[in-house]
């Protein structure tokens, strides 16, 4: 049979291995039977060990108490805390919800504040304060005057001022203002 | 007696095994039936207690000008219903259910402005357990209604739920190109229709676990699948440039008491339609509400006969009895405002109604192009080389075509004329002449060519389908007769999108574009999603063709049938068009066709006015309106104006400033710059003038100047300033003290007159204030 041996599981070998030989161990049930004195030594003993431990200070009786009780307040104050902080998150989480719909609300209000406004100042309704309440006046297109920008940059002096500028430096305005010329010109395109 | 144990033990060992066994045999297979027989269900229990699921909505797209300038946009709102099987009667003796009803129906009626009467019936339904009392409520009104709820303790009466509210801030500003959302949110008409599935998006979810209370906890077990925002949609309407076509065809509609007028304004070089209207047009927060006004006469015929026969009793009443029922009257007058309002709605014709006018016209209807189809023909001969810039033809009043003799517009005959001359005088002979040259063959070629044997493809619902034998003749069917009908527009039909697209490809050089109303859609950051590149469909005429009809084009604007439609500053090529409505006898379409500037086209607009009363010819209604939309739209444009001499010397001038000026030294500035002066009080400095400076007046126009702080604005009769040339009214003006804006063809003096003014005659106005005059020419502007 694979089963463990009676005698390990009754943990009599410890015993044994403190009186007798391993070869002992082994012999027929009979020596076994014989052996049993000093087995029941052992319990004996045990239960010494046994009394031995109940016979322990009351301070040490004490502390125990007062550990088993910090271990139960803990154990109470992490489930409080636990409950207090969900608790807590529902009403985060409610807040969140709140906040959320206010936004929502706010946002609609502001779409439809924002369409009135746009209503209110739409082209007619300008052009109609700006012409009988204010009086203005439209533009003509022979009013406006169209400038030329494709001709070459130029820098005029006033009098007879001249640029004395080294050579180098001279190049590079006249390319920054090309450059700057061009710009314009882009933008006016665009 | 060990044995005898280790028996029982293994008995016991034997027995345990099989209690464990079978119970947990028994296990698996509960636990099989619960997970895959009920397993379905089951889950479904559980998480209908445990999770809650709400649906995330998508928010509908906005729709922008091509300036981004928002043209529709949706919000959150709500929508309030009731609950009638719970209004009971209070058990503590306080209100009884009658008083609830009334009570709810008071409010409803005050907050959300619902129809009382039909609440109250709607309410003392006592078995409905559902009953809507308004959708689209707005936050402030949600509010009071929150607060009527709690005062009343109407919790399980008023319910509310959430709703989504389409905004228009324009009203009926570009109404047929937009469209609007019906009451499903699903888009009807323009845009709203055409692109209702970009701009709906994908509504998300959002799935997390709740508790007792039925909040969410925590966001540890929730599980989001976002709502995908609907896109947003911009268009090529350009929202100044659609202004100023509303504004003209609105004054149109007015002047001609015509049923509707309708323009498209186009971007000769990509097809992009930069303002499209039919006019009158509907509110879009309110489409279900007629606002045509002739549609209202039409509706409301059987009501005002019903009132005319009230009024002929009560006037037969003793005076006495008149005066008791004055109050009586005025409220029998709002009853029947109602009751109107009412008859409408149960107008067997107020659906045909609706749908008349929410028609795009531009894109969903057809009509006979008469006249401006005459450049077409000519584009097509030229191309063809059938006729030359020097053919020449005699017009002696008519042409003989198979059995039937065709009448030229013109009695008598244009006589000898140039090619050119032909369109300018749009002569109907000279054009059945060269029609009856190209043969039907190639006359259908072009027909082809040009598009107007298919739809052009526009991005907007309805576009009408051209019908083979039906709204135009097949190659089989040109006949001679039809072939010589068809070459000055007559007996076929087009839409006026194809016209516009056809014009436009004359124009930009033989191009014939695919027109659209969408630039790009935009995600909700602002991001392109797509974006609209202009379609060439295909290459009609050369080039070189294209600027000989251009500049035919602009001579029938300078010197022909469309000079009513000439700006100063700005070469204007076009053609106009006068045509019987086949369907309705007696009845028009004045129309017009042109783009500008000639030589370097940017823009093409077309104009027809539906069903005028009165004068009804293209070139004398409808170009003027081309004229004012070109002159406000090319300086919009930035296109430069470029003068002739002669038009210089007509420019009118602008007042100098003198305010804060001695009145000497005014006197001197203002008859320097040739206009007179007319000073007001007896002070020694200038404190205001009039017109403001800068303002621009023809020469000898007056400029009051006023002297003392406190002078009050000296008024004068408006005169009556219609039917005069420039100089007549100008001079009728001065002499009253007012200045005059001259607007409208203005290239002859002589041959011009005007035939409207912005300030009414008669009406009070201070003196120096400038009146816009309207001036039309009236001769030979008459086209076939």
């Amino acid at each position: 049979m694979a089963y463990p041996t009676p005698k390990s599981q009754y943990d009599f070998s410890l015993f044994e291995m403190k009186t007798g030989t391993a070869a002992n161990i082994s012999t027929a049930p009979k020596k076994r039977a014989e052996e049993k004195k000093p087995q029941m030594r052992v319990v004996v003993n045990n239960k010494r060990k046994n009394k031995l431990n109940k016979i322990v200070p009351a301070s040490v009786k004490r502390n125990s108490v007062l550990k088993a009780g910090a271990v139960l307040f803990c154990l109470l104050a992490v489930l409080g805390m636990v409950i207090y902080m969900q608790a807590k998150l529902d009403n985060v989480n409610r807040e969140i919800a709140r906040t959320e719909k206010t936004l929502e609300e706010t946002k609609s209000e502001t779409v439809r504040l924002q369409m009135e406004l746009n209503s209110i100042i739409s082209i007619d309704k300008v052009e109609d304060y700006a012409v009988n309440t204010l009086g203005m006046v439209k533009i003509e297109s022979g009013q406006v005057e169209y400038i030329d920008l494709s001709g070459e940059n130029r820098v005029v002096l006033s009098g007879n001022k001249t640029l004395n500028l080294p050579a180098e430096e001279k190049a590079e305005l006249e390319e920054e203002n090309s450059s700057s010329q061009k710009l314009k010109i882009g933008e006016y395109g665009n | 007696m060990a044995l005898k144990h280790s028996l029982r033990l293994r008995a016991r060992g034997i027995i345990a095994a099989s209690v464990l066994t079978v119970g947990v045999l028994s296990v698996i297979l509960r636990v099989g039936y619960l997970s895959l027989y009920r397993g379905e269900e089951l889950r479904y229990k559980a998480e209908r207690r445990q999770l809650s699921d709400s649906v995330i909505t998508a928010g509908r797209g906005t729709i922008y000008d091509s300036n981004m300038k928002v043209l529709a946009q949706s919000a959150s709102t709500w929508l309030i219903y009731a609950v009638p099987s719970m209004i009971n009667d209070d058990k503590d003796g306080g209100r009884t259910a009658e008083e609830k009803i009334e009570l709810l129906v008071a409010n409803f009626g005050e907050i959300l402005g619902v129809d009382e009467d039909d609440m109250r019936e709607k309410l003392k339904n006592h078995d409905s357990g559902y009953v809507k009392v308004a959708g689209q409520v707005e936050k402030e009104a949600k509010e009071r209604i929150v607060d009527f709820r709690s005062e009343y303790d109407f919790q399980e009466v008023i319910g509310i739920d959430e709703d989504s509210k389409r905004y228009y801030p324009y009203n009926s500003f570009a109404s047929s190109v937009i469209g609007f959302v019906n009451a499903d949110g699903e888009g009807n008409g323009g845009v709203e229709q055409e692109y209702n599935d970009v701009l709906t998006g994908v509504e998300g979810r959002r799935i997390t676990s709740k508790n007792g209370r039925n909040e969410t906890i925590g966001t540890d077990y929730e599980t989001v699948y976002e709502a995908q925002q609907g896109a947003g949609v911009v268009l090529t309407i350009d929202e100044t440039i659609q202004y100023y076509l509303e504004e003209a065809l609105s004054q149109a509609v007015i002047d001609h008491k015509a049923m509707n007028a309708y323009g498209i304004v186009m971007d000769v070089k990509t097809g992009a339609i930069l303002a499209m209207s039919t006019m009158p047009g509907y509110d879009l927060n309110d489409p279900r509400t007629i606002s045509n006004p002739r549609l209202i006469d039409m509706l409301l015929e059987d009501v005002d006969e019903e009132e005319a026969e009230e009024k002929t009793e009560e006037e037969t009443k003793p005076s006495d009895e008149k005066e008791e029922a004055t109050d009586e009257k005025t409220e029998a007058t709002r009853v029947l405002t109602s009751q109107q309002q009412k008859k409408i709605r149960e107008n067997e014709n107020y659906l045909n109604a609706l749908f008349a006018q929410w028609r795009n016209r531009v894109v969903s209807d057809t009509y006979e192009p008469g006249s401006v189809f005459k450049t077409y023909v000519l584009s097509a001969a030229l191309e063809e080389g059938v006729v030359d810039e020097n053919t020449t033809y005699t017009c002696v009043g008519g042409i003989q075509v198979a059995d039937n003799y065709i009448k030229c517009w013109k009695a008598g005959g244009h006589g000898h004329e140039t090619l050119a001359q032909g369109l300018m005088n749009s002569c109907n002979p000279f054009f059945i002449t060269i029609g009856q040259r190209m043969g039907a063959d190639l006359f259908y070629k072009y027909f082809e060519a040009f598009g107007f044997t298919e739809k052009t493809g526009i991005d907007l619902p309805g576009e009408v389908s051209p019908k083979a034998g039906v709204t135009y003749h097949t190659l089989e069917g040109l006949n001679l007769p039809e072939l010589s009908s068809s070459s000055f527009g007559q007996t076929f039909q087009i839409s006026p999108i194809q016209m516009i697209t056809g014009i436009s490809c004359i124009a930009n050089g033989g191009y014939l574009m695919k027109p659209y109303v969408v630039a790009k859609t935009i995600d909700s950051e602002g991001n392109t999603i797509t974006e609209t590149k202009p379609t060439v469909r295909r290459q009609v005429i050369s080039e070189k063709t294209s600027k000989q009809v251009a500049s035919i084009m602009e001579e029938v604007v300078s010197h022909g049938t469309g000079k009513n439609a000439y700006v100063a500053g700005y070469r204007v090529a076009g053609k106009t068009g006068t045509s019987e409505k086949l369907t309705n006898d007696g009845q028009y379409i004045a129309s017009f066709s042109g783009f500008a500037p000639a030589d370097n086209p940017r823009i093409a607009v077309l104009v027809a006015i539906d069903e005028p009363k009165g004068e009804h010819g293209g070139g004398a209604i409808a170009a003027p309106v081309v004229g004012s939309i070109f002159e406000k739209t090319l300086v919009y444009l930035n296109v430069e104006a470029q003068y002739t001499d002669e038009e210089l010397a007509k420019i009118t001038k602008t007042a100098p400033s003198v305010v804060g000026k001695t009145v000497s030294a005014a006197r001197n500035e203002v008859s320097a710059a040739g206009f007179s002066i007319k000073v007001v009080g007896d002070g020694e400095t200038v404190v205001s003038q009039m017109p403001a400076p800068n303002s621009s007046l023809p020469a000898d126009g007056v400029i009051v100047v006023y002297t003392e702080q406190d002078s009050a604005a000296q008024t004068m009769k408006v005169p009556d300033l219609t039917g005069m040339t420039i100089s007549q009214a100008n001079r009728a003006a001065v002499d009253y003290g007012f200045n005059i804006k001259i607007i409208g063809a203005t290239y002859n003096n002589g041959e011009v007159v005007s035939y409207r003014q912005s300030l009414e005659a008669g009406s009070e106005a201070e003196i120096g204030t400038v009146i816009t005059v309207y001036f039309k020419s009236s001769v030979n502007v008459v086209d076939g």
